[in-house]
């Protein structure tokens, strides 16, 4: 069979020493940063997006594939062990991953934690692999018409999936397409918004926008906040669930994979909505709902299962499609432009080295998550001694550098001030970022895909409505936007997303 | 419905980028027409969009809450804005070492308490740590001290 050959393919490509070490790489700096709170993978990945250029762009990915998946196992080590989630997606195993580990058994937690991960991890690479030919095939046949309303499909319901105010998020990804459109117009190519800089002449750079919106916006929120650094780590003595824990794992572990594949899919969906849904499944299906918050094995098997499996799946959209799901997606895309790669259907079909080692490097990468970080759990834990003060100096440090080093420009260490200021009022107002970055990367591809369209239909605008294709995924969105209008639905947003 | 401060902050925010991206899109662009499209249509699009969004954030009503632009952390924004513009400002004429020494000694007063000992320490350190990385590990052609200090 073919996947057969690709899987191969994949092996030879992710397998290769060279590769095996900016795996390796990635998922070690991706658990830390899962530790850390303060730190996201975001940030991580923006800083480091101009180190990627000396790359291979196979190894690039993977490296910042492995930071994004590790984050996940990181958050879930600190959200056991001292009740605070290093990443958001790990927020759910809070609640019962720390009460078992005060009834004094973190150890199993912690494995149960891991080898769910892990599992999910396996099942979502091989959805990724069978599922990724045929939707690039359906992309392949995509019009511009098509492809405008696609990517109006993947904003509009990466608002309804995100939490706060539909009104701000979507005006958030309009800030987004704005922001896209700075630098030299593609077909008449003169100036947009550049006011007289020659350095925006190519457009704002996405480095500086997503080390300013997820570093520094985050670190001036938390000098806002009293920061403790006393941390009682729970100590680990037994790594192993006894046999009823095991049992009691099973299912949750399996449908947990399930809810997080099909999730993951979705652009804004990915891990922390996957998390969610899970915990609020296996609490509704369990024998013992009471148990629910007093340490439940399920409450922690189920949630971290789906984050990593919709961790996984999230790459689904951004290597088929070319439309991220996620920040981290969004940065994705810019690294595969940053290596000359356009983001789309083709990618399988011209670099399908890429493509597969990066769908297998997932898998080792996941493997090596747990062979490292069930025995090195203590050392994770000392990370967490690192005081603030020390952190984030240095991020700003590795922002500047990173920044700098995109085109040896100060103008864009500059922008991160401008970014990391503006981010932090709106932050502060109550607008998420990751919408405006999705809005920032898609922009482009959006304009070009509208005035292509509108050439072809000779400036009927019914274009949009014309193709069946088209016309379903525009009755997609407004459906979804329409859905999330409804107050009934808007409170059960709300409730899904309560996050204590 | 009772308007809320902040989100009558927030939809003015959006308005006033939306209302003056649009106007300088029609002044400084050809905008063209939906059959030939020139490349001030979209940004007018999305101007008048923002504007839109602006205009319902700013009516949606909401409980009373503080005004979220009261109490900002004054001392650490400064110290914090002001890291990239030292790191830019220097990099290229003094070079790696001294920039990364400016920036962090910037950004590590924005905690409060902090000592000058400890802050130089933390300086000297990322320093060299950055040095190693990204001039001799990854082969940045980052001068590490630069011409301006040479004489």
């Amino acid at each position: 069979m073919d996947i057969l050959s690709h899987i191969a393919l994949g092996l030879q490509v992710a397998g290769s020493p060279g590769n095996l070490f900016y795996c390796l790489i990635g998922v070690l700096l991706g658990t830390i940063i899962g530790v850390l709170p303060g730190i996201g993978p975001t940030a991580t990945v923006a800083m480091l997006l101009p180190i990627t250029f000396s790359l291979s762009p196979e190894a690039a990915l993977i490296m910042l594939a492995g930071i994004y998946y590790g984050s996940a196992y990181g958050g879930s080590t600190t959200a056991i062990l001292i009740n605070l989630p290093g990443e958001a997606s790990a927020s759910v195993t809070t609640l019962d991953g720390y009460q078992m580990a005060l009834k004094g058994r973190p150890g199993a937690a912690l494995s149960v934690a891991a080898v769910g991960s892990f599992v999910a991890g396996c099942v979502a690479t091989l959805l990724i692999a069978m599922f990724a030919v045929p939707l690039t095939r359906i992309a392949l046949d995509f019009g511009p018409a098509e492809y405008f309303s696609l990517i109006i499909l993947g904003l509009v319901s990466s608002v309804t999936l995100a939490h706060g105010s539909i009104a701000k998020a979507l005006a958030m990804i309009l800030l987004g397409l704005l922001l896209g459109t700075v630098g030299t117009d593609i077909y008449a190519g003169v100036p947009r918004f550049t006011f007289g800089f020659y350095e925006l002449a190519e457009g704002l750079s996405i480095v500086p926008l997503a080390v300013g919106l997820f570093g520094v916006a985050e670190i001036l929120r938390n000098l806002g906040l009293p920061m403790g650094n006393d941390v009682d780590a729970i100590k680990v003595t037994s790594l192993f669930p006894n046999r009823s824990e095991a049992r009691a794992s099973v299912k949750p572990i399996l449908r947990g994979t399930v809810i997080g594949s099909l999730l993951g899919v979705l652009p804004g969906g990915g891990a922390l909505l996957s998390s969610f849904a899970s915990y609020t499944i296996e609490k509704k299906l369990s024998k013992h709902p009471e148990m629910f918050g007093n340490g439940a094995i399920e409450g922690v098997a189920g949630p971290e299962s789906a984050n990593n499996a919709g961790a996984q799946t999230s790459f689904i959209p951004m290597l088929t499609l070319g439309i991220p799901s996620n920040g981290v997606m969004a940065l994705m895309i810019g690294a595969l432009m940053i290596q000359g790669i356009q983001p789309g259907p083709n990618v399988v079909n011209t670099n399908p080295e890429l493509f597969w080692g990066l769908i297998v490097s997932m898998w080792i990468g996941n493997l090596m998550l747990v062979v490292l970080n069930l025995p090195l759990v203590g050392l994770w834990v000392k990370m967490l001694s690192v005081p603030y003060k020390v952190l984030f100096p240095s991020i700003m440090v590795f922002s500047a550098i990173g920044a700098y080093t995109v085109s040896f420009n100060s103008f864009d260490v500059y922008a991160i001030t401008a970014f990391g200021l503006g981010g932090y009022i709106l932050i502060r107002l109550g607008c998420e970022p990751v919408p405006l970055l999705l809005g920032f990367v898609l922009g482009p591809l959006l304009e070009e895909n509208l005035r292509r369209a509108t050439i072809m239909s000779q400036g009927n605008l019914s274009i949009f409505v014309n193709s069946p294709i088209s016309a379903g995924l525009i009755v997609a969105a407004a459906i979804m936007l329409a859905v999330v209008a409804l107050p009934y639905f808007s409170r059960k947003r709300e409730e899904v997303f309560v996050e204590d | 419905m009772t308007l809320n401060t902040n989100n009558l902050f927030t939809g003015a925010i959006f308005v006033a980028i939306g209302a003056f991206a649009a106007l300088w899109a029609v002044m400084d662009m050809q905008v063209g027409s939906a059959l030939r499209m020139g490349p001030g249509y979209f940004p007018v699009i999305i101007g008048v969009g923002l504007v839109f969004f602006g205009i319902v954030v700013a009516l949606q009503g909401g409980e009373h809450t503080d005004f979220a632009m009261k109490g900002l952390p004054w001392r650490g924004i400064i110290l914090i804005s002001l890291a990239p513009i030292l790191f830019g400002a220097t990099v290229r004429g003094f070079g790696l070492v001294p920039a990364t020494i400016l920036a962090t000694v910037s950004a590590a007063y924005a905690s409060k308490g902090m000592t000058l000992f400890f802050a130089v320490v933390l300086a000297l350190c990322l320093a060299t740590f950055c040095t190693l990385v990204f001039v001799y590990g990854l082969g940045l052609s980052l001068p590490v001290v630069g011409l301006w200090l040479w004489g």
